[in-house]
């Protein structure tokens, strides 16, 4: 640099050089700095209380003290080390990167935002730091220069932020050569802080609710016995059927385990009325349960041992109602519970039967050991088999494109089904660009407890990439619908295109589905599931639509 | 030789200095990722900053009017505004590009006429600069709006359902009536 008596000094081009980059201190000193629409509230001590957790107490975010356990640093690191004995996958995601910096653009929070702790590589290093430091032995003695770190009520609140702002979506182990999975360090770090009385209440209430009324929304089984009626009644406006809602039938061959985001919220009834109608359509012998009436399970997004806790209740129920096997509705996350937690932590379920399809004596063999398929995959077989009749021009103001959720998709590879289902009802349908669906499909931003609406702004960051390229098929193809099988999506969804491509609504399979099911007995259908009239059917002046 | 044509021959070199100080409101890292990638949909936030920036940049060199320069950048605003930012970091790099047109004149200009016309190209800058807080302040409303009509869409079912009870059950009330929905910033409040 010139010196202010030589002439360069004086370049315009130096004088124009404003420095606008933040203050350069390592990312392990820099505290963090919550910002408002970037966190969610604490989880309230009464949620803990019901639950039995450990430190349930008053605290906010912003609070200097967040009123930790006395011996917090010895309940973290026993923790830890009791965690690293149990899963090998965390000891082992703990030694292996190697820090090529292949995740670092892959999560759509640095995607979106630009915070470099949103890397997942950065994210997980939140916790290997302190794993160095205390576990191995180069840590324990040249501290920093091998990237450890002294575990500080500052880090803690840095996890508290940084493990709240990864949706578990797993997109960032599809690229790392090792596939180190983030998401089980999320899982991992959202344990540790537990083990501090330290949630978010957006999960804990759910598990709170779904402890005590076996869903999340603490609908008694009156109320769901109400809900479901109402859903009735407007089919039978929509449909001319009235159909039949069986509530805890013992020996039924089936028990249907839906999410409970279908049971109250929009776009999701219309799902659930879906699945009313195409049970009834095709006779099929199966049951609702108020006991397990939910198949969603934020003990996912807590620890594993509240999965286990809330799951419990899902064989339990199908083995006091003596069904055969079960049959999950359109859900993201339970789907990965169900199908890759259950079977481990509440099996082995012997006393159920290898899924098969009453309609078509299809079994399902990938569901051998846990007992329990997708509703997808049940419908997909139905169509094949030409077991449904179908018009899908019913649906032809309906230019449709597919959302991949993360866990049915990257988790459990159910790629095909949903896609051959929508073709099989849509005539419309549109994919996103190939680096934003399947395997690599984008997140909504809004997965893992992160839902709700104090974090708005993060969530918005999060549902970018995805948005965007809903609104890139909106922009090229003419797209009004985005379509997806998972009850977080149909809530979240709705607020990422109202804002990243308004104008597109969120709308279920199932939906799609039973708007083109040309069922026994109907009255000639003007009015679709939300009963608004069908573009392209007019109402005669007697009540009866007809085609123009 | 007018100022305008001037500068337009050094379009890309002007834009490439804008981009640089869009992108200085980020963190190093973060800024080179979003330099580097090309692909449009994994990199969002860099394909519209560079596409915005160019598309006003050409928007003011061309003469076309303040709000059709500031309409080029309403992408970008509309990210900035769910980005960590306080609206000053957000929309600093709007009066940035001052610095970058300058910064690509050889030397300050001497002729009258061509400063008459660089104090134009300021004043309609500052005047693009004013209309993206319009455009931010749109884009930071409508995100309250989302978290309300969020809040709204998940009770509405019920609501509706608790309207439609008397109806069916006499006047009783319905059992879905006790369910609590609120969320507060403390973990103590019921
Ligand atoms: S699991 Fe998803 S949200 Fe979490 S770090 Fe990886 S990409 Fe990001
Ligand atoms: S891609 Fe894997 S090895 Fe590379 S930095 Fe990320 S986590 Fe580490």
């Amino acid at each position: 640099m010139a010196k202010p008596d030589e002439v360069g000094y004086y370049r315009q081009e130096e004088l124009l050089k404003a420095d606008h980059q933040p203050p350069k201190t390592g990312w392990m000193e820099t505290p963090v700095d919550f910002r408002p629409g970037s966190y969610i509230y604490p989880g309230k001590a009464k949620n803990l209380k019901i639950l039995g957790l450990p430190n349930p107490h008053e605290w906010a975010v912003t609070d200097a003290d967040w009123k930790l356990p006395e011996d917090w640093q010895r309940i973290v690191l026993e923790g830890m080390a009791e965690r690293l004995k149990k899963y090998r996958s965390f000891k082992l995601f703990m030694d292996t990167c190697v820090r090529c910096g292949a995740c670092a653009d892959k999560c759509h929070f640095f995607i979106g935002g630009g915070d470099p702790k949103n890397m997942p590589v950065l994210r997980a290093e939140l916790l290997r730091s302190i794993y160095r430091k205390d576990f191995t032995t180069l840590g324990k003695v040249l501290g920093k220069l091998n990237g450890a770190r002294e575990l500080t009520a500052d880090v803690i609140k840095e996890w508290f932020y940084y493990f709240y702002q990864c949706t578990e979506c797993r997109r960032c182990s599809v690229f790392c050569p090792f596939g180190i999975d983030t998401a089980e360090v999320t899982m991992i770090g959202r344990e540790l802080l537990g083990l501090l009385g330290l949630y978010i209440n957006w999960a804990i209430e759910p598990v709170a609710n779904c402890y005590r009324f076996g869903n999340h929304l603490a609908i008694p089984p009156h109320g769901m016995v109400d809900t479901l009626e109402f859903m009735v009644d407007d089919i039978e406006e929509a449909t001319g059927i009235r159909v039949e809602v069986p509530l805890n039938k013992k020996g039924a061959e089936i028990l249907f385990v839906p999410p409970s985001g279908d049971y109250v919220a929009a776009p999701g009834i219309y799902t659930c009325m879906g699945y009313l109608l195409m049970f009834h359509e095709l006779g099929l012998d199966y049951t609702f349960s108020t006991y397990a009436s939910e198949g969603g399970n934020f003990g996912l997004f807590t620890s594993h041992e509240m999965i286990k806790r809330l799951n419990a209740k899902i064989y339990a129920e199908a083995k006091r109602l003596g069904v055969k096997w079960i049959l999950g509705g359109e859900c993201g996350h339970m789907w990965r519970v169900l199908h890759q937690y259950m079977n481990t932590v509440n099996g082995p379920a012997d006393f159920l039967e290898v899924p098969k399809s009453p309609i078509t004596g299809t079994v399902f063999e990938n569901a051998r050991s846990a007992k329990v398929i997708h509703i997808m995959e049940f419908f997909a077989d139905l169509i094949r088999h030409g077991k449904l009749k179908l018009d899908p021009s019913r649906n032809d103001h309906i230019r449709v494109t597919f959302h991949d959720s993360c866990n049915p998709a990257r988790a459990m590879g159910i790629l095909e089904e949903p896609r051959y289902v929508i073709k099989s009802v849509c005539n419309n349908f549109f994919e996103m660009p190939e680096n934003t669906i399947r395997e690599q499909t984008f997140c909504c931003g809004g997965g893992a407890g992160l839902g709700t609406d104090e974090n708005m702004e993060m969530r918005l960051r999060g549902g970018l990439p995805r948005g965007n390229a809903v609104r890139y098929v909106q922009q090229r193809h003419g797209v009004n619908q985005l379509a997806a099988m998972c009850a977080i999506d149909r809530a979240t969804l709705v607020t990422v295109c109202d804002y990243w491509a308004p104008g597109v609504k969120v709308t279920g399979i199932t939906e799609l589905v039973a708007n083109a099911t040309i069922f026994k007995g109907e009255k000639k259908r003007t009015l679709n599931l939300r009963l608004e009239p069908i573009p392209g059917v007019h109402q005669d002046e007697d009540g009866k639509g007809g085609q123009p | 030789m007018a100022l305008s044509d001037q500068l337009r021959e050094k379009t890309v070199a002007i834009a490439d200095r804008w981009l640089a100080e869009a992108l200085a409101a980020y963190p190093a890292d973060s800024a080179a990722a979003f330099r580097r990638g090309q692909d449009r949909f994994a990199n969002p936030v860099g394909h519209a900053l560079r596409e915005g920036t160019r598309a006003a940049l050409e928007a003011l060199l061309d003469g076309r009017p303040p709000s059709e320069v500031c309409a080029a950048l309403d992408e970008v605003i509309k990210i900035r505004a769910v980005q960590e930012f306080r609206p000053s970091e957000a929309l600093r790099f709007v009066f940035a590009l001052k610095a970058a047109l300058r910064a690509e004149l050889k030397s300050p200009p001497a002729d009258e006429a061509v400063s008459a016309d660089l104090a134009e190209l300021d004043r309609r800058i500052d005047q693009a600069a004013l209309e993206a807080f319009d455009i931010y302040m749109r884009y930071r409303s409508q995100i309250g709006e989302l978290r309300i009509n969020e809040v709204k869409r998940s009770v509405a079912r019920l609501v509706e359902q608790i309207d439609r009870w008397p109806d069916r059950a006499n006047g009783q009330r319905s059992p879905l009536v006790p369910l609590e929905c609120g969320q507060s910033q403390r973990g103590d409040e019921a």
